[in-house]
């Protein structure tokens, strides 16, 4: 009986290899980047790699909505950025602690990003796009404006170090706890999207009148999305204040919005770890470049048209295209 | 009170000048587990099926599930309470896996009991071969099981299809054919339909519209021998 019944099913846990792939890059990744150190990096080389973990961090996060939601944000860094904020004032005000920092900064941009996901929740593709990029345009000029308490342009600057039980986190720590907190967040949403919950954004994704007849609250879902998103942008801006022990209004700028999209474009949205490393390798593109010629964003800019060109879904669900067609010509 | 499952009396609705369904009563019950809808294009039968499932509100009549007043409830609150349906044009979500559309949607059973439903649905809806395969992959009448399948998984009270046999060939028919003979009994079932071999083979009932009236209702034999159905199709010039 059992064994006729397992003959049967047509296990759902069973992963074929394409859902191995981005778990398989994700340790690599792990291993890499903990390796790392060991090799005595210089000081400046930690901080770039951390700066891009960071970014990995955020990108991850709009994956999130983008990827598993269908809602394209141009506004992301300023929750990046809000969240950033909010550590700083934090660190100032509140606590040295990380484990009272952290959660502050993490939960105020999830609510904030939540009152997003409730005004513009209703709207669908590019008019929902434009309504982030007008929340973010408003935050960041609210920022500039009171300067009283933001220091305006300025920004927050000479924050005092982060600290775990009132030892302060020296960028080595900092680095570390990045590496970390991106598996983290790789490994909760991979999670996610796996289970009804997540399932149900991706239905709203696909088809949200047709997901709305088969019962699933589309708004409440992208609400929620929202809200999870915020949260680890949110995440990834505190550890920016902690690398940096400062923030400026630019981390919130549409630019920045720009640059996450075009990595999560890039990477592959719906794989997670795709967009992570398409940060990663872009923030090390753009430092490099920018050092040797004036003209790093025209040769940037090329590549990446040629890379949304070639592999229109993203560079890693390009390679696993190419693995898995490979694989059915050999096997045939 | 009848012993009616779902239940539409005198339901009305216009858009603009056109009377897309004018006063309009009907019972789905056990005495008949399957009925089909037939009638001209623009006759108003998919606008009956958006009023019975609430997906738009009726300008007059009312809505009766199992006795209890369910007009002024809206489409998903209706899902909730069992009254599941499919579109005219197929609805899956391209990125999800059949077996992944059931898990979403398999929300009485669960457990090792829910696998094993899922493997009884798949395999009744001809999709085991095809479980861990994104929707947007499959083929057309694999979507369209993979859209009935998925609304099953729900195990709704009702079951409403809106032409589920479109642009499929005699084969592709027998098999919706032969899914829905398997569904008859454990649920209420109402069928859109234009292809009037498929009526015959697999109604207990079926319910004429012309022009957003009903013009004719009883079995497939009585309704084979009404001269007004004939007339009612020879006017639209319909197949
Ligand atoms: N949303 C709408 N807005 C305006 N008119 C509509 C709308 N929906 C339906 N109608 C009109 O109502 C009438 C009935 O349409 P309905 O779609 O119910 O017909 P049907 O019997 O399902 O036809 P078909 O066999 O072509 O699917 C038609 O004249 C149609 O043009
Ligand atoms: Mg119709």
């Amino acid at each position: 009986m059992t064994q006729a019944l397992a003959r049967k099913l047509p296990d759902p846990r069973r992963k074929p290899a394409r859902y191995l792939a981005p778990y398989l890059v994700m340790g690599a990744f792990a291993v890499t980047f903990i390796a790392l150190p060991a090799f005595g990096l210089q000081r400046s080389t930690l901080s770039l790699l951390s700066l891009a973990v960071i970014f990995g961090i955020a990108v991850m996060s709009l994956d999130y909505i983008y990827g598993y939601g269908g809602m394209m944000s141009f506004g992301h860094a300023a929750l990046f950025g809000f969240g950033a904020y909010i550590a700083g004032f934090s660190l100032q005000l509140v606590s040295r602690e990380l484990f009272v920092g952290l959660p502050i900064a993490v939960a105020s941009t999830a609510l904030l990003a939540a009152a997003w996901g409730i005004l513009l929740g209703r709207l669908e593709g590019v008019a929902f796009a434009m309504g982030t990029l007008a929340l973010a345009s408003s935050l960041r000029i609210l920022i500039i404006q009171w300067r009283d308490v933001t220091g305006g342009t300025d920004g927050l600057v000479a924050l005092p170090l982060v600290e775990v039980f009132g030892q302060g986190l020296k960028p080595t720590a900092v680095y570390y706890l990045s590496v970390v907190i991106a598996c983290l967040t790789f490994l909760v949403l991979r999670y996610i999207v796996r289970t009804r919950y997540g399932l149900a954004l991706q239905a709203v994704r696909d088809n949200p009148m047709r997901a709305e007849a088969a019962g699933i609250h589309v708004y409440a879902h992208r609400v929620g999305a929202m809200s999870i998103s915020g949260g680890i942008a949110g995440m990834a801006g505190a550890l920016f204040v902690y690398l940096q022990g400062s923030v400026d209004p630019s981390a919130l700028g549409w630019q920045q919005s720009g640059h996450f999209m075009i990595q999560l474009l890039m990477g592959g949205p719906g794989t997670v770890v795709g967009p992570m490393i398409a940060a990663i390798a872009m923030t090390f593109l753009q430092h490099w470049l920018s050092a040797v010629t004036t003209h790093w964003e025209l040769i940037l800019g090329t590549a990446v048209v040629l890379f949304v060109y070639f592999t229109p879904r993203g560079i890693l669900p390009g390679i696993m295209d190419w693995i898995s067609r490979y694989r059915r010509r050999k096997g045939a | 009170m009848t012993s009616a499952v779902l239940a539409g009396s005198a339901l009305s609705k216009h858009f603009g000048g056109v009377l897309a369904v004018d006063n309009v009563s009907i019972e789905l019950g056990p005495d008949a587990p399957v009925t089909t809808i037939i009638g001209p294009n623009g006759a108003g039968k998919t606008t009956l099926l958006n009023l019975l499932c609430g997906a738009i509100k009726a300008d007059g009549g009312s809505v009766r599930l199992e006795g209890q007043d369910i007009t002024r409830t809206h489409m998903r609150q209706r899902m909730a309470m069992g009254v599941a349906r499919t579109f005219q044009h197929t609805g899956i979500f391209r990125g999800l896996t059949p077996t992944e559309h059931l898990v979403l949607l398999a929300n009485r059973i669960r457990g090792i009991q829910q696998l094993r439903s899922i493997a009884d649905l798949l395999e009744t809806f001809h999709l085991s071969v095809h479980a861990n395969e994104a929707a947007e992959d499959l083929n057309h009448v694999s979507q369209r099981l993979l859209e009935i399948g998925t609304m099953v998984s729900t195990a709704p009270k009702v079951l409403m299809l809106d032409e589920p046999t479109a642009g499929m060939d005699l084969a592709e028919i027998a098999q919706i054919a032969s899914v829905i003979r398997q569904l008859r009994g454990t649920m209420q079932i109402m069928i859109i339909e234009h292809d009037i071999d498929f009526v015959l083979n697999i109604s207990d009932r079926i319910v004429v519209l012309d022009q957003g009236r009903v013009i004719a209702s009883g079995t497939p034999s009585e309704i084979q021998r009404d001269g007004r159905v004939a007339a009612a199709y020879m006017r639209r010039g319909h197949p």
